[in-house]
């Protein structure tokens, strides 16, 4: 048989791995890289320019979920996505501090931290911010809530003390979906002057390691609590205002902002970020928290 | 036209400009996404995304700098946060003979070819198998034939990192392939018939 003779192994050592080691297997990678299917390009060149030129039309719906506001310093700033597109969010740290001149946070009160898909930092001042002008336009598009559970790719839990939500909010914000649950204000659910309704969950996947990520920013006003929600590392923050912040996937630049106002608790668990904004006081959300299933 | 030009005729807001870039960069972009997503109809998709988005990064981008490493890592970024979200099995494929340069195999018998190929499919199988930003650098480096100086730009990483990197990849790699057949491999560029 015209089998073709075996090149020297090169790794030398023990003969039995040789075809695997050192230069070989490069060799055979080079190789499989000549092999390898290849997508072709097809209409990428004009789907993309298509795109480009839609992003001078008005702004997409979910450039309204969030308060948007452009920094001269730092444009072109936006991108225009399709409603299904992921915004990659990433890493903040660095570029907030060089966005507000503040590149040292560590000794701060809270300095740096993080918790399931958000980092929390605080900062001198906060950058200055639209205020919010509907709450609801910011959290998506309204939906059911079995639709919610149907789209979502993480399954959605609820408080069972509040029983079902008055409000369901979808949003394609991040790669893993976003579900943001309204309750109406009601005589145990005060009115979170912000939010305009009682309680404001929201749900999404994400975790500190991946690039889908949030950035919480506060001013030295607020304060940073660790708590816990059934055992699970959680975060209470108060006392001030703060903003959700969106970095690029190079973690660049920030170019979204949501100023919130309400006293937040923030928890993760099995893979999912909770963040529960309202009225109430650090124990009773902990007691909402501790109630979801 | 020069790369430094288009750059500069697209932050002036020339889209033409751009659309030269997308075309210079499409194949090798595709080619990124292909690797860390396999043969998924997602590709497509990611690749459209992240030339949006360098489009409208590129105000921050440095003039003068490469602009193919700083494309490709934000379209190996986008590609990883789809990986991330999917579940599906990574299936890299290889290419029918017929379309693969004929030097690849003119010097092989057909029994040989045929061992080649299964061989091949095996080393693919155990690429396909290896963690997305492993199949990445591997991709960068073997495939694509970068330099360690522009692998590091791609990858975001420092340059002394990069041999490191890919030295943990090609470990795994090696763990992940079958011993016993390792050893009855051919080397498939020196036939003896």
């Amino acid at each position: 048989m015209a089998r073709p003779t075996r090149r020297t192994p090169t790794g030398g050592g023990d003969p039995s791995n040789a075809s695997w080691s050192g230069d070989d297997l490069e060799r055979r990678l080079i190789e499989l890289g000549r092999r390898v299917d290849a997508p072709s390009p097809g209409t990428l060149v004009s789907s993309v320019t298509q795109r480009i030129a839609a992003g001078q039309q008005p702004r997409p719906w979910w450039r309204s979920i969030l308060d948007v506001r452009e920094r001269r310093a730092l444009r072109p700033v936006w991108m225009p996505m399709r409603q299904q597109a992921a915004v990659a969010v990433a890493v903040v740290v660095v570029v907030i501090g060089g966005i507000l001149a503040v590149p040292a946070t560590r000794d701060t009160v809270a300095g740096l931290l993080g918790l399931g898909g958000v980092q929390i930092q605080q900062v001198p001042e906060l950058p200055p911010v639209q205020g919010p002008a509907d709450l609801r336009s910011r959290l998506g598009e309204r939906v059911t809530l079995a639709t919610a559970r149907s789209s979502e790719r993480f399954r959605i839990v609820l408080p069972a003390t509040l029983g079902e939500p008055d409000e369901v909010y979808l949003s394609g914000r991040y790669p893993g979906g976003v579900v943001s649950l309204l309750w109406n204000a009601r005589p145990e659910l005060p009115t979170a002057s912000v939010i305009d309704a009682g309680l404001l969950l929201t749900e999404f996947a994400g975790s500190i390691n991946s690039r889908t990520m949030v950035a919480k920013l506060l001013d030295r006003g607020g304060t940073v609590e660790s708590v816990t929600v059934a055992g699970e590392p959680a975060y209470w923050i108060s006392g001030r205002p703060h903003e959700v912040v969106l970095v690029d996937e190079n973690g660049e630049y920030v170019f979204e902002t949501l100023r919130l106002e309400g006293d937040v608790l923030l928890w993760a668990h099995e893979g999912v970020t909770f963040r529960i904004e309202s009225g109430l006081s650090r124990d009773a959300a902990i007691r909402i928290a501790e109630s979801i299933r | 036209m020069e790369e430094a030009e288009l750059v500069d005729r697209t932050k002036a807001g020339d889209v033409r400009a751009f659309e030269a870039i997308v075309r210079r960069y499409e194949a090798v972009a595709l080619r990124t996404a292909h690797a860390i997503l396999g043969s998924a109809p997602d590709v497509d998709d990611a690749v459209q995304e992240a030339f949006v988005k360098a489009y409208y990064a590129l105000g921050r981008f440095r003039s003068g700098s490469p602009i193919r490493p700083w494309l490709l890592r934000i379209v190996a970024n986008e590609a990883l946060d789809r990986r991330r979200a999917s579940s599906r099995p990574v299936s890299l494929g290889l290419r029918p003979d017929s379309e693969v340069e004929p030097a690849d195999v003119h010097e092989l018998t057909p029994e040989a070819s045929a061992v080649l190929r299964e061989q091949q499919g095996e080393l693919l199988a155990a690429v396909n198998a290896l963690r997305p930003d492993d199949r990445l650098i591997i991709a960068y480096r073997y495939w694509f034939d970068m330099a360690e100086a522009e692998m590091a730009l791609a990858l975001g990483c420092a340059r002394g990192t990069v041999k490191s990197r890919l030295s943990r990849a090609l470990a795994r790699l090696r763990a992940q392939l079958p011993r016993a057949v390792g050893e009855e491999l051919p080397g498939p560029l020196v036939p003896d018939g």
